[in-house]
């Protein structure tokens, strides 16, 4: 990839579409102009009105009997005007009065007699000042019943505790951050889903389907820029204007949200016991969660604008996906919603509820992490999508004809090789099926779970999709014979033993660094009590160590390095295959450990140009943690690693002794030397050959 | 110089038999000649010169650039010739000068390449009065300017044009006719199409008739009037057409 190429094209869109008056007005006007414009005044019109019913008198009417006791009781009020009306009811409805209050009864007689009066006061709930009116004329009446019920006990010679035998009080004991959190919670996610969309979809449409309407696409093509280039170019241009957009909104939020707090707690906070307080902490977070949004939104964007062959289309073609993310939006908003591993996997309603729970200020970090990551993916998966249809002739030249989506596989000429779009997209998927299928696969029966996580979710795909495209088995998936003889095999197998070793150690550290959780060792326990069995053993040795050496060796050294070898240079291919690998194994737990196997293995398959060092070195890692958990190992082993044999499984592991590392270390160095010497020799062995 | 053989284009029509858009066909371009691709609307002059400016492939045939494949190396065949597209417009929010910057970025020239090669075109084709205005203030000759000055600011050797001057006014047709017989005189091979018979018989040194895909014929002036008994282009095309259609049939 030239980034050169990137860059330039990455400028240009920004300047072209910085020119364009509707993103313009999108990306800036709606969110630092009329976004607070309107709430602002919304909000000036809520205390207008509210000052206006604060002074405003409210004109009452008394009906019924003894309406001059009433008219004792009421008139001292101030902001109570009592007036007469020969149609009372009438003017209540017609709003020319506020509010009736009467009474059918004698009241002093009733009061004499010990009993109750029953006082009505009529009001129309459609009128606030009617409303207002009846609360008014209601805790007036209260002061008078509260004296009443004094002069009766007094009477009686009682005090008030003596009728309140009980005095409930509730105390709130959330904190303001935690209040105005949950309540902005509510509206803010689905709004920001809704603003970064809108951010993403301008741009993304003006530069793909706009270049197609103005047919600048093939002038485009001619030049010596790859299709990837300008998607990448292009992508990188609507994710900073989505961020940007969405950085906007989320600045302009709290700059009128703070405003508005300060506003609300002059006028009412005081009186009402209101007290509105932003967690601002929550927003440096928020910013954060907005750059795996931005990146969806804008891969999905990205798209729906190459599908599109006009400005008109994609906007028809945007509505629905509009309708789509607002459904998990308004779910994630929902009041009780929270994320659970499972949730924490599901785009949007994961990122609402992200949003939320930082409001509130209870999200985890490991909650951040899901999300980012599975948003990430999913991201991948849309942009790879993008790139695919880039690469469809008919797309992007489409004029009349319609758009193929078809996977036609008539239509493609044999490979030997994938691409880094195949393989990439390949990962993606197959790593969503392992998230989505697999985990609940491995929920409903742990043994039946993994066998059909391995074999169904990972091989069988893999080797349907080389079929698929036509690619050379072989070739892809390196089935073929070692560079280099025995030497090689001496040195994998010295290396792959130095670091299995250093593995348990690294585990060690780990694990005083971060505790695993007890849902983890539970689980790992009842997988390793299979092995307490002889056959158990073997089937135990048949899941964890030779269905992964398989499974995971075809996907990760074979279709993935396939694919990146053609991108990256090959210290680069280990790195990111390593990372991938330890990635794909979902827990925090394993993820270092396992790039550093995964990166050791890339490493035997680059450089042997075979996938079976990679095979046995994984099956003899796995093989051994299985022996050593279950203690199915000679006991000098353990002596030798100081390993209690009869440790309970992932109980604390202690540091390693000094000599078991310094030898892990030399088996290691010693090991790759070897391996090196192997194919160097044949190497030179070759090109005598060709000297010859 | 260009040269292809035997170059074949089909679209699948599901549940219909291919649509062959180009078939066989075989032609040369010599370095300093203009080469005119004449037929009608649809005849498949589209489909041959984007398979020549690699933005589609061939389904079958050669193509070379010089003494490089069309399939070998895209990229490097990329950076030798010049596309322009039937009906290409500009990015309308940039200035003629911005569009020549972007693209000579994407060609890999330097800031200095860009500006010395934007102040010969903007002399070579009289743009000074509309290089630095906005290009959706153009008009549709001034915007063809601009296009050409895309085109060839990486000083490509083959030229590929379709259709340059379709609903151009007379004046800028020719100005446009000029600027391809200057590039011919610096020793750019051109391959343009065109559905005006005139503008074929008056500027190319050789023409090749398409219709229906095929190449009906290929050669000058003379050679087609010879080979038809006619003595213009128009009856050329006629009389091949017939022959074509008759051997068809």
């Amino acid at each position: 990839m030239n980034y050169r190429r990137v860059n330039a094209i990455f400028r240009k869109e920004i300047l072209d579409t910085m020119r364009d008056k509707r993103t313009l007005i999108m990306m800036v006007g709606v969110p630092v102009v009329l976004y607070p414009l309107l709430l602002v005044m919304g909000l000036q019109a809520a205390l207008l009105q509210h000052t206006y019913l604060e002074e405003r008198e409210s004109v009452v009417v008394l009906t019924g009997r003894d309406t001059e006791i009433l008219r004792t009781w009421l008139e001292p009020i101030s902001k109570i005007r009592i007036i007469d009306s020969e149609h009372p009811e009438r003017d209540l409805m017609e709003g020319r009065i506020d509010a009736l209050v009467g009474t059918q009864q004698h009241i002093l007689e009733v009061l004499e007699s010990g009993g109750s009066v029953v006082i009505n006061i009529r009001f129309d709930n459609t009128e606030f000042s009617s409303m207002d009116a009846a609360g008014r004329v209601e805790s007036a009446l209260q002061k008078i019943f509260q004296e009443l019920r004094l002069e009766r006990l007094e009477i009686q010679n009682l005090t008030e505790s003596y009728i309140r035998p009980l005095d409930i009080q509730r105390t709130n004991v959330a904190p303001p951050e935690k209040t105005t959190g949950s309540v902005l919670g509510l509206i803010l996610p689905m709004i920001m889903v809704l603003v970064v969309s809108l951010g993403a979809f301008y741009p993304a449409v003006d530069i793909i389907a706009g270049e197609k309407e103005r047919g600048t696409f093939e002038s485009l093509l001619s030049t010596p820029t790859s299709k990837l280039e300008i998607v990448t170019g292009k992508f990188l241009t609507v994710f900073s204007l989505a961020l940007i957009t969405g950085m906007l909104n989320l600045a302009s939020m709290a700059a009128t949200t703070t405003f508005m707090a300060a506003q609300f707690s002059t006028v009412i906070g005081d009186s009402q016991g209101f007290d509105f307080r932003l967690p601002l902490e929550a927003f440096y977070i928020i910013f954060l969660v907005l750059i795996p949004l931005a990146l969806l939104v804008s891969a999905v964007m990205m798209s729906i604008a190459v599908i599109a062959r006009s400005f008109k289309e994609a906007q028809n073609y945007v509505t629905p996906f509009f309708l789509i993310i607002l459904l998990p939006a308004i779910l994630g908003g929902l009041p009780g919603t929270s994320l659970t591993p499972v949730s924490s996997f599901i785009p949007i309603y994961n990122i609402v509820v992200l949003f939320k729970e930082l409001m509130m200020g209870k999200a985890a970090l490991g909650d951040v992490g899901a999300v980012f990551l599975s948003t990430s993916l999913f991201a991948v998966l849309a942009l790879q999508v993008a790139v695919w249809l880039f690469h469809q002739e008919d797309v992007v030249l489409s004029e009349e004809r319609g758009v193929p989506l078809t996977l036609n596989r008539r239509k493609l000429l044999p490979r030997e090789h994938l691409t880094p779009t195949m393989a990439i997209g390949l990962y993606c998927t197959l790593f969503l099926g392992l998230i989505y299928g697999g985990i609940f696969l491995q929920d409903l029966d742990l043994t039946l779970g993994i066998f059909v996580t391995q074999w169904g979710i990972l091989a069988l795909p893999v080797l349907l999709f080389v079929w698929f495209v036509k690619a050379d088995f072989r070739a892809v998936l390196s089935l073929r014979r070692p560079r280099a003889g025995i030497g090689l095999w001496l040195g994998a197998i010295l290396a792959g033993l130095g670091t299995i070793v250093l593995i348990i150690q690294f585990g060690a550290w780990q694990q005083r660094l971060i505790p695993p959780p007890v849902e983890l060792q539970e689980l790992m326990t009842e997988l390793l009590s299979l092995g307490e069995s002889p056959g158990g053993l073997l089937v135990l040795l048949l899941l964890i160590a030779v269905s992964p050496a398989i499974c995971e060796e075809l996907l990760f050294r074979g279709a993935l390095v396939s694919g990146l070898r053609q991108w990256l240079r090959p210290w680069a291919v280990v790195v990111v295959v390593g990372l991938l690998f330890g990635l794909f194994h979902i827990s925090i737990f394993r993820i270092l450990p396992t790039a550093l196997l995964g990166m050791l293995l890339t490493y035997f398959v680059l450089r042997s140009g075979s996938l079976y060092p990679a095979i046995l070195i994984h099956l003899l890692n796995n093989g051994l943690a299985v022996m050593l958990a279950t203690g199915h190992m000679p006991g000098f082993v353990f002596q030798w690693l100081g390993i209690d044999p009869h440790l309970e499984e992932l109980e604390v592991i202690p540091d390693l002794p000094l000599p078991a590392l310094l030898m892990a270390l030399l088996a290691f160095v010693l090991g790759l030397l070897l391996f090196e010497r192997a194919i160097r020799k044949r190497s030179g062995k070759k090109a005598d050959a060709t000297t010859n | 110089m260009l040269r292809t053989e035997h170059l074949r284009r089909e679209y699948e029509i599901p549940g219909k038999a291919p649509l062959v858009a180009v078939r066989d066909a075989t032609l040369t371009v010599d370095d300093g000649e203009v080469l005119g691709l004449l037929g009608p609307n649809g005849a498949g002059k589209t489909t041959l010169l984007r398979i020549l400016a690699t933005i589609i492939p061939p389904t079958s045939g050669d193509c070379w650039i010089g003494d490089r494949h069309i399939k070998d190396n895209p990229d490097h065949i990329r950076r030798h010739i010049g596309f322009l597209s039937g009906n290409t417009k500009l990015y309308g929010r940039l200035t003629g000068a911005e569009v020549l910057r972007y693209f000579g970025r994407l060609y890999d020239l330097s800031t200095q390449q860009i500006e010395s090669r934007t102040e010969e075109l903007v002399d070579l084709l009289d743009m000074g009065d509309i290089i630095h205005r906005r290009c959706e203030t153009l008009s549709t000759g001034q915007t063809q300017k601009v296009n050409l000055a895309r085109v060839i600011l990486h000083d490509p050797e083959v030229l590929i044009l379709d259709e340059p001057t379709a609903g151009l006014d007379i004046m800028t047709s020719r100005s446009i006719l000029e600027f391809i017989q200057h590039a011919r005189g610096r020793g750019h091979s051109i391959i343009f199409s065109t559905h005006y018979m005139d503008e074929a018989e008056r500027l190319c040194d050789r023409i090749a008739l398409i219709y229906s895909g095929a190449i009906m014929a290929i050669g000058t002036k003379q050679e087609l009037f010879e080979l038809t008994g006619t003595d213009n282009v128009q009856d050329v095309f006629l009389s091949l057409l017939d022959t074509f259609k008759e051997n068809v049939a």
